[in-house]
């Protein structure tokens, strides 16, 4: 069921209108219920490896809660955090990765001379499974740790994991954070209903009208064979925006969802295309995987604590792997890879380049911001066409297509961008200044003038949306 | 606390006010960016159309959405002077509702036909209009011929016009519909297409077979169209073959196509009853038997009058390939009519054009194709039986 589909907007307001009228305890059996069938609808089956990894998840927190509590020491704890991160990467590596290694290993071989046939499996990746193994590891994760006590309650666990707003997308969300809300009695107020309405129409605006509008411009320039370095151009602009549009509209949609219901996600998108090196990008681009890698394998692995090189090693080793968990091919291996070498280069040059961007006149330094912005965003985009490519021969071709003269400029497709991008830039552009990222909820403006502006939003929803296509992250 | 909420539902009626005042101002605002559609005038279909004592006719001049009509109000590009002209007689399934613009089978026609001659001097104008009965064009036909001047007309009618005879009786004099009003919403239309589309098939088809049964009470059902509204549409068909012989144009009759071919499978039912829905009083199997005879009457007509003649039923495939819906085609569907017409009328145009000119018949001015391609002109010539110049010489 996606949120862009009729489904669900017949969906969502009977499970509302249903939870409103429930205590707690009730809400929570109700929402494990409706969440079941949210899942179940993309394919029944789907249930069995996320309830298979809950299970092992819960009892293994259960038995270190218990350790704990015995005042064991931490290694005894050791062999349930083992068991939950073979269960978990396991069924993950499993659905997401075991025909890739397969095939790649079947290629060399072939490279060698070999002309069998390697094993490879006939079952689909479960929806959400990348999202909903993280999570659930953070959970165990911290409960090792001593950081967050175990739950008695195996459904509260259960609906932790299998909230509908963010099953299948994320914003990954930490135990600790929504477990909280599970257990204890949830508040809707007037302002988070105000505040989920925005969130929900911003983001289908984003989702909606920009990204499904700019999908067929990207799409077509990247299903040729050598398209021109204009082409090229504007596709990987348009797929930028595209692919944030698409990835932070779903996560505004699931975040006012779920304050609908009196539930607190995280944040997942700060305004990301307004960063002006890598590290500030990875501290605003999905958010809750960013921070998930750093709390869970780049400070594990070493973090900054082992001098330059060890540092080094530790980025490229969390960005690559970053990149891997978005997807099982080599083009999301170079991306992490590229993004990666982004930071170490960085780290690198950034203690000879920061007193540059410290200039006295506020103009100036406004002006270096601007010139920063657009320059980084040109870094992020051509990690864009790794990310989208299908092969290592189309980023061959387009980036060759990139650096060779144009033979003619696509206007019309880069007016489109223009015009689609347009209120996002305006919007984003407001936020930033005003350092205020409802930027509908500014007490002057009356209630009457918001109301048109959602309206005319809605229309452009409605009417003016591009094709419906399925959500970028879903395949992830 | 009465008050209190008194003046919430009042707060929330006023925010609904304001929601749709601004959504219908998109509406509008959206329009005029897409299509130039003014303002605050009405706009829909009637913007093409105008009225006279004969009925309607193309506006010249006027657009709606993708629709384009001329400077004489037929739809397409304004007529060249001199070559050789076609036109198409028709209803919606000529006029084209569903293909992208200048798909429209009479446009394609004109490529084909063009690209088969090697020249691009036939122009084939399309003075089909949605909703019009071959008896509404018969009463404008020689007003259209002695504007148009064609040397061939094809004649594709559109037969469901017939089951409604009172609906075939030309306009009182004098009569003139009402203007609509320009404050009718167009959010409204919008609204109603966006959940025909998101409600699922078999929905929408319960839908209509409950709007039929609604409609059932009001007037006696049919379950075969009267032998007398068959002779009627043959009537038609004959008279307007005379007129056009009179005016000195071959008729080119052809069948009606539709999406079901010969019979209607399982899963074609529900288009058959979305077919039904605007002529509720005749029973979904009445549609394919008056596709069959009113088919005949037209393959009787060409065989009693020499009239050539195409059999679209037989010939145009059948299914969702090439039809939208009952009877108005897909791009393919067009393609594939503008085709087959072309491979009919190619040869006839090339046998008439070696005729003239090899024999001290007067060409007319309209069959002459003053300017070649040098490279078409060669192709051309280079067919046996056809003098390098043929038909084509000043």
């Amino acid at each position: 069921m996606l949120f862009n589909s009729l489904q669900f907007a017949i969906f969502l307001p009977v499970i509302l209108l249903i939870y409103y009228n429930l205590g707690h305890k009730a809400q929570n059996r109700f929402l494990l219920a409706a969440s079941c069938f949210f899942y179940a609808c993309w394919d029944w089956r789907f249930l069995f490896p996320l309830l298979f990894s809950t299970i092992i998840d819960y009892y293994c927190a259960w038995r270190m809660e218990k350790l704990i509590l015995a005042g064991e020491p931490k290694d005894r704890r050791k062999p349930y955090l083992v068991l939950s991160l073979v269960t978990n990467l396991g069924l993950l590596g499993f659905f997401k990765y075991f025909n890739f290694f397969s095939g790649s290993a079947q290629d060399l071989l072939r490279g060698l001379g070999w002309s069998g046939q390697l094993w490879m499996l006939d079952v689909i990746l479960p929806v959400g499974i990348s999202f909903y193994t993280f999570q659930a590891l953070s959970y165990t994760i911290d409960v090792y740790r001593g950081e967050l006590h175990a739950t008695n309650n195996f459904f509260d666990f259960l609906l932790c994991v299998l909230y509908f707003p963010h099953l299948v997308a994320g914003p990954i969300q930490r135990a600790n954070n929504l477990l909280a809300q599970v257990v204890n009695p949830r508040l809707v107020t007037s302002e988070k209903i105000v505040d989920g309405i925005h969130l929900i129409v911003w983001g289908f605006f984003k989702k909606v009208f920009i990204a499904d509008n700019l999908a067929p411009i990207a799409n077509q320039v990247f299903a040729q064979n050598s398209p021109s370095g204009g082409e090229t151009l504007i596709a990987v602009y348009a797929f930028a925006f595209q692919i944030y549009c698409d990835f932070s509209g779903y996560t505004d949609i699931a975040r006012g969802v779920a304050k609908l219901m009196g539930f607190e996600f995280m944040l997942n998108f700060n305004l990301p295309y307004l960063s002006t090196n890598p590290q500030e990008f990875w501290t605003r681009w999905h958010i809750s995987l960013s921070s998930w890698l750093r709390d869970y394998l780049y400070i594990p692995l070493g973090g900054n604590r082992g001098g330059e090189a060890k540092t080094r090693r530790n980025l490229m080793l969390t960005m690559v792997i970053g990149g891997f968990w978005h997807g099982a091919a080599w083009n999301f291996l170079l991306w992490g890879f590229y993004q990666g070498a982004l930071l170490v280069i960085h780290r690198i040059v950034k203690p000879y380049t920061d007193p540059l961007f410290e200039p006295k006149n506020p103009i100036v330094k406004r002006l270096l911001w601007a010139v920063s912005v657009i320059v980084f965003f040109q870094f992020t985009c051509y990690g864009w066409l790794l990310f989208r490519a299908t092969s290592f021969a189309q980023i061959a071709n387009m980036t060759g297509s990139l650096l060779t003269p144009w033979q003619g400029f696509p206007v019309d497709s880069a007016l489109k961008v223009l015009l689609y991008a347009s209120p996002l830039i305006l919007v984003q552009l407001i936020q930033y200044f005003t350092k205020k990222l409802e930027f509908l909820n500014f007490e002057w403006i009356p209630a009457e003038a918001k109301v048109a502006l959602y309206a005319a939003f809605a229309y452009l929803v409605l009417f003016r949306g591009g094709q419906p296509q399925a959500f970028i992250y879903f395949q992830f | 606390m009465t008050m209190t909420r008194f003046r919430l539902a009042l707060r929330l009626c006023l925010w609904a006010v304001v929601a749709l005042i601004t959504m219908e101002l998109c509406a509008r605002v959206d329009d005029y960016v897409s299509h130039r559609a003014p303002l605050l005038e009405p706009y829909n279909i009637g913007r093409i159309y105008e009225f006279d004592d004969l009925g309607a006719r193309g506006k010249p001049g006027a657009s709606y959405l993708k629709w384009r009509l001329n400077s004489l109000g037929f739809r397409g590009p304004d007529l060249k002077d001199g070559g050789l002209r076609v036109v198409c007689l028709g209803s919606s399934e000529t006029f084209g509702l569903y293909e992208a613009e200048g798909g429209e089978y009479p446009r394609r026609l004109e490529r084909e036909l063009n690209r088969s001659l090697g020249t691009d001097q036939v122009q084939v104008i399309n003075i089909a209009y949605p909703g019009m009965s071959l008896s509404a064009s018969l009463r404008r036909l020689p007003q259209v011929l002695s504007t148009v001047k064609p040397r061939y007309a094809t004649i594709y009618p559109s037969l469901a016009a017939y089951i409604d005879l009172g609906a075939l009786q030309p306009p009182k004099p004098g009569f003139r519909p009402p203007p609509p009003s320009p404050w009718e919403p167009r959010l409204k239309s919008r609204i109603e297409t966006m959940v025909k589309q998101m409600l699922p098939e078999s929905l929408q088809t319960q839908i209509r077979a409950w709007q039929i049964e609604r409609a059932e009470k009001s007037s006696p059902v049919i379950d075969r169209l009267p032998e007398e509204n068959v002779a009627r549409f043959k009537e038609d068909v004959l008279k307007t073959v005379r007129v056009l012989q009179e005016h000195g144009v071959t008729p080119i009759l052809m069948t009606h196509a539709t999406l079901f071919g010969q019979s209607v499978e399982e899963e074609e039912r529900p288009i058959l009853i979305a077919w039904r829905k605007f002529y509720p009083h005749l029973r979904e199997e009445g549609f394919l038997d008056m596709e069959r005879r009113m088919n005949n009457a037209i393959r009787q007509v060409a065989e009693e009058q020499g009239v050539p003649f195409l059999d679209l039923a037989q010939r145009m495939p059948s299914g969702r390939t090439y039809f939208v819906e009952f009877v108005h085609f897909t791009d393919q569907g067009a393609a594939t009519m503008a085709k087959l017409i072309a491979e009919f009328l190619s040869p006839m145009i090339r046998q008439r054009v070696a005729g003239t000119s090899t024999s001290t018949v007067e060409v007319h001015q309209r069959d002459r194709i003053p300017e070649m391609h040098p490279a078409s002109n060669s192709r051309y010539a280079s067919q046996p039986g056809i003098p390098r110049t043929a038909g084509f010489s000043h």
